[in-house]
């Protein structure tokens, strides 16, 4: 169950949205970047490394 | 003591670049004029009102005014070759620096700075303090120059970095903004004067190593 | 210390199970501290209510955003002196990063502010500023970069520029101080008062802790994926070459 509060609801929960939706969308740019950098490179020593 | 060769050039340099581009010289102060001009337009004319804001309006409109010349202020010396002949030299390269934005200055912001009575006159601010008020604006425009012209060595080698350079260089501004808007106001008291002389010589101590750094990879 | 980070590969070794164990670590501490956020702790009156539970999110980023420019000038900093390229990774990883904090502690802290000062923005305060001065020299660092056309081009003009701006912070913060105490300012939370219960205190730094180690995850998954991208540039280059 949510928590109910008596006053501010919505500021306290916008602050809370925007606290947890940033770090997550900075860690979908960190690992999509990672994966597009590896699939990259993964891509162009086929056959020379692995 | 013979001022080294490097040192005349990039002074004169600054000098004739200022006139060589159509009327370059020119430009700052008819944007710094157009800015101030459109301020009772979008406020109202009211004179109280403009009394009020017409300090702080003189130093936005000189914070940005100092910014439009400074996209080609090195990248002319770059592309013709002069700013590789500077790095060879044994003179160092950030009095190069140093001298190339104080010249600069001389020719761009001076002029805005003697403008700055007459168009605190239509904005409607007390004639016995616009000459006073002229001092803050000379040391805070030196400033914005000095900034600027950081920014602008490292924009040297960015084609069309006007407006990266004022990205990079608004922040700096900002301690320059808050003493001198202090400092310029009818009433405002002497130390802050005093602040405003000392960020500024905070950025003549640092900025022409930034600048100079900021040019020799440009040249690298 | 510095010498396993010099080396791309002991780092890649390294990274490659510290950024998971960082992620996980990080989030679960996060994770746990918006629980007792805003589940457990009580309400402070003293503080506006309910509305304190915002300092849960608010402060960690406010730290994270301050710590992060710090990461970034001293990553600039190692970069000019010794030229270690893992240095430079680190820079150009933190920077959006950083940013995205330094925006979060600029949004959480102006939502907060309507509640407790009547007002969503203030000037006056010399904290507020100086984080709005820090995203805009982020973003202005993260410009510079993508303007220039060689990656040692951009890595000397970014770490010019930041640690210009790093010199420039303490001068600026001193400026709005000033400026500030001339202009009455509200009446301001405290957080660094002297007595903050433990029942406050706990959950914050461990959520700040949390953050912390996640914003390290980050960083290692960004410098990560510079290495790759480093080396297959290598080898692209190497194939246009006819080598």
């Amino acid at each position: 169950m949510l928590p109910e509060f008596e006053q501010n609801a919505a500021f306290i929960w916008a602050i809370f949205a925007i606290g947890l939706v940033v770090p997550a969308l900075l860690g979908v740019y960190a690992g999509l970047k990672a994966r597009l950098a590896r699939r990259r490179l993964a891509r162009l020593t086929e056959g020379d490394l692995k | 003591m013979n001022t080294p060769a490097p040192l005349r050039a990039a002074f004169r340099q600054a000098i004739t670049e200022a006139w060589a581009s159509g009327a370059g010289a020119l430009l700052p102060i008819g944007f710094f004029a157009g800015a101030a001009m459109l301020v009772p337009f979008t406020v109202g004319t009211d004179a109280a009102q403009l009394a009020a804001i017409g300090t702080g309006v003189l130093w936005v409109a000189l914070a940005l005014a100092s910014l439009v010349s400074m996209e080609r202020l090195f990248q002319a010396d770059l592309e013709d070759g002069t700013l590789d002949l500077w790095a060879q030299e044994e003179t160092p390269l950030f009095l190069v620096a140093a001298t190339k934005i104080l010249a600069h200055w001389l020719v761009s912001g001076l002029p805005l700075v003697l403008l700055t009575p007459l168009i605190g006159l239509t904005l409607q601010l007390p004639a016995d303090a616009l000459l006073p008020a002229m001092l803050a604006y000379g040391l805070g425009g030196l400033a914005f120059f000095l900034w600027g012209g950081v920014a602008g060595a490292l924009a040297a080698s960015v084609p069309r970095g006007g407006l990266l350079i004022a990205l990079l260089a608004l922040p700096l501004f900002i301690p320059t903004a808050i003493f001198g808007g202090l400092a310029a106001q009818p009433d405002g008291e002497t130390s802050n004067l005093l602040f405003l002389a000392a960020s500024t010589l905070f950025a003549l101590g640092v900025a022409p190593f930034a600048a100079s750094a900021a040019l020799r990879l440009a040249v690298d | 210390m510095i010498s396993i980070f010099a080396n791309p590969h002991r780092f890649m070794a390294l990274s490659r199970w510290l950024a998971p164990v960082c992620l996980i670590a990080g989030v679960a501490l996060i994770a746990w501290s918006v629980w007792q956020g805003l589940w457990v702790v009580p309400k402070d009156d003293y503080q506006g209510g309910d509305i304190m539970r915002a300092m849960f999110i608010h402060v960690p980023s406010a730290w994270l955003a301050m710590g992060s420019y710090l990461g970034l000038a001293l990553a600039s900093f190692v970069w000019f002196i010794w030229r270690h390229e893992l240095a430079d990774m680190a820079a150009k990883s933190i920077a959006p990063l950083g940013a995205g904090y330094t925006a979060m502690c600029l949004a959480t802290g102006s939502i907060w502010g309507k509640p407790t000062w009547g007002t969503w923005w203030l000037w006056d305060d010399a904290r507020m500023m100086s984080v709005l001065v820090m995203f805009f020299l982020f973003l202005g660092y993260m410009a510079l970069r993508a303007a220039m056309d060689t990656r040692q081009k951009a890595a000397k003009a970014g770490a010019i520029l930041a640690m210009v701006g790093a010199v420039n912070v303490p001068l600026i913060k001193f400026s709005v101080d000033i400026w500030a105490s001339l202009h009455q300012g509200a009446s301001v939370i405290r957080m660094d008062g002297p007595a903050m219960p433990a029942v406050y205190l706990t959950p914050l730094l461990i959520g700040a802790l949390g953050h912390m180690i996640f914003f390290a995850a980050l960083t290692l998954t960004l410098m990560r994926a510079e290495v790759w991208q480093r080396r297959a540039d290598v080898i692209l280059a190497r194939k246009l070459a006819g080598g």
